[in-house]
């Protein structure tokens, strides 16, 4: 698997090891961002509807017991078997039987986060069960032992003639191909293979609907239409808070998501699950893992509104610096930032730290979360219960009295000021990351000094 | 030693994660009302088209009925073709492998949006739900007064539980998971016909 880094920090200082790579990844990602600036300019009612989508999950959210069992009792009706796990083990173990009963030895998956997080994978592999992963992006890391590096481009970390070296091995497409409709074509006759092989199908879950008992998948590739509708057996995993009320509601969420997520105005495909083809199962796992802990906390209720639309990623000017591998949790960028601390404080306690705090992330999400609001609330908590980078919690508490002390702020301000006009390599080297790669500005003057000309 | 025996409730997952969000008492929010939303120009028609080009998409409007079974059966040249349209002929019943050699699949549509280019198509309506992917090429069957305007509006007609599978398909499959490059052609359709009957 991919290096886990211990914090964001590490991930990022190995990353940003090679600068034309972290300057071509923030241009790509940009490139989408732009997309879906343009997609969402085109629609008058935009800000209304991401108002609306808003309250439609904070009304979910509120009550999301109700909805989880109108949901199951409407999804049942539908003849489909719906389970419950309150954690990852559960969730897997609940997967691995339902394949076990069917004597499942092929799984096709399409893209699920979730499975993701409860690493899926390598539990049913322990059991001798093959998973591939179909949407291209997430075949690719899956062949060169990664994870996903972005919610919606898995493989955007990836060069095209490193997928074409990957291709060459495990696909014996020709050495040194690079072109990329080449290698899409061969990815897809591959896993048509494995598609006409398979004795079930795994996919996420974009949207469940409490009133129809159905659920909707987004997919560009339709590799979704052709994994579940192939096989026997389908089983679609969602967290809890994919919940939402009515099928009208879709309109509005389906509206949002591509043009967030890709610029596009809605996915290739959205498919409708609401019945078992005859002779044929439909299973849906309902899996909490952590997430009715997050709905309990009322400074962060509102990330469980994600749609997953990866738009904050590609907007924040860290995470296109830094690449989806320098994060310590499974959802890379900010969302992901505010959703992991919760998990595990200490192992992501750097997550929340790394941003400018601009608040891009806020402004392009389409369920309106606070995502930057949040991330300095759980700096707040991250500082005040965990050990977290104590040379910052010194260098803050000196930042603290200094500013407390105007007579001390002065001083040090003067000081400064002398420092930056002092020798150069006071100021760029090493051991001052501020001077890295940038030109400090030079103060004609101190603050105390332009406030006593400007205001005497 | 034998005590009383206590009867310990284990709670179920489901029990745990609903009294989980019981237990919060979280203040009720109000639902929104969702409007309709007006549309994007006054020619609802020309916008889809317009639409249903940008995303790659063959567009054929024909007055004509017979017409659909002339393309129909010169793109029988080209490879196998299926469709559950009984009037065009081509209803053999499939295999999953034989799926997996079609050529074209002809299916039809029930309501087209203007805003996206997304046709809804009832997957129950089929002989097999795959057949919305599976062929090389997709063509689709659209009545021309069957259009509207976005989701909303279609949401209204549309019921997606009555088939037991739908899908709202807008052009050929595609991917750009590699480097941002778009390609037609990942898992479904490599080319979208829409024919759209007047």
């Amino acid at each position: 698997m991919s290096t886990q880094y211990k914090n964001h920090p590490a991930g990022a200082k190995a990353f940003n090891k090679n600068p034309e790579r972290v300057s071509w990844h923030d241009k790509a990602l940009w490139f989408v961002r732009e997309k879906r600036d343009k997609a969402t300019h085109g629609i008058p009612e935009w800000e209304e509807l991401r108002e609306i989508a808003a309250q439609i999950k904070a009304h979910t959210l509120s009550h999301l017991d109700k909805y989880l069992l109108q949901f199951e009792e409407q999804a049942q009706a539908n003849g489909i078997h719906v389970h419950w796990a309150k954690d990852a083990q559960e969730h897997n173990d609940i997967v691995l039987s339902i394949l076990q009963k069917h004597n499942v030895k092929n799984v096709v998956k399409s893209k699920s986060m979730l499975t993701e997080e409860c690493s899926l994978n390598p539990h049913l592999n322990q059991h001798d069960i093959d998973v591939v992963d179909t949407d291209l992006g997430e075949r690719i890391v899956q062949l060169a032992k990664e994870h996903p590096s972005h919610i919606v481009l898995p493989a955007i970390h990836k060069k095209k003639e490193e997928v074409g070296e990957l291709f060459h091995e495990h696909l014996n497409t020709e050495k040194g191909a690079t072109d990329p409709t080449y290698l899409t074509r061969a990815a897809r006759e591959h896993l048509r293979d494995k598609f006409l092989q398979a004795d079930a199908a795994i996919t996420g879950v974009n949207f469940a609907v409490a009133e129809s008992g159905g659920f909707v998948v987004c997919t560009n590739e339709g590799n979704v239409d052709m994994g579940a509708n192939l096989a026997p057996v389908h089983i679609a995993c969602m967290g809890i808070e994919k919940i939402i009320p009515k099928v009208e509601h879709l309109g509005v969420f389906l509206r949002l998501l591509a043009r967030s997520a890709t610029g596009q105005a809605i996915t290739t495909y959205s498919s409708h699950f609401h019945k078992p083809k005859g002779g044929k199962e439909m299973h849906i796992v309902l899996v909490d893992n952590g997430r009715t802990e997050q709905l309990s906390r009322d400074d962060f209720r509102k990330s469980l509104n994600c749609i997953r639309c990866g738009a904050c990623m590609n907007t924040c000017p860290i995470y296109r610096r830094s690449g989806g591998h320098s994060y310590t949790y499974t959802i890379p960028g900010p969302i992901g930032s505010i959703l992991s601390p919760g998990k595990d404080l200490k192992k992501h306690s750097s997550l929340p730290f790394a941003s400018t705090l601009c608040g891009s992330c806020s402004d392009v999400c389409p369920v309106k979360i606070d995502i930057h609001t949040q991330l300095y609330k759980w700096r707040q908590i991250i500082m005040e219960e965990t050990n977290y980078d104590p040379a910052k919690k010194l260098s803050m508490k000196m930042a603290g009295k200094a500013m407390g002390n105007p007579k001390l702020f002065k001083m040090i301000s003067k000081v400064g000021n002398t420092f930056l006009k002092g020798p150069r390599v006071l100021i760029y080297n090493p051991l001052n990351t501020w001077g890295i790669k940038r030109e400090l500005p030079v103060p004609t003057q101190t603050f105390d000094d332009w406030y006593k000309k400007n205001n005497s | 030693m034998i005590g009383t025996r206590k009867t310990i409730h284990k709670m179920t997952a489901k029990e745990k994660i609903l009294s989980n969000i019981k237990d919060l008492q979280l203040p009720s929010k109000a639902l929104p009302l969702v409007p309709i939303f007006e549309g994007l120009s006054d020619d609802k028609h020309s916008f889809f088209l317009e639409t249903l080009e940008t995303l790659g998409v063959e567009v054929i409007i024909s007055e004509d009925k017979a017409a659909l079974a002339q393309l129909v059966a010169e793109r029988a040249e080209e490879g196998p073709v299926y469709s559950p349209i009984s009037e065009l002929g081509y209803t053999n019943t499939l295999e999953n492998t034989e799926m997996a050699d079609l050529n074209l699949s002809v299916i039809e549509g029930e309501l087209g949006v203007a805003e996206n280019g997304a046709i809804w198509v009832e997957g129950d309506a089929l002989t097999e739900r795959a057949l919305t992917a599976i062929g090389s090429h997709l063509m689709i069957v659209l009545p021309y007064q069957k259009v509207v305007w976005n989701m909303h509006e279609a949401y209204t007609y549309v019921e997606p539980r009555q088939s037991g599978y739908g899908v709202f398909i807008s052009g050929p499959s595609k991917t750009a998971d590699i480097e941002q490059s778009l390609v037609k052609g990942a898992h479904g359709a490599k080319s979208l016909t829409v024919f759209i009957q007047k």
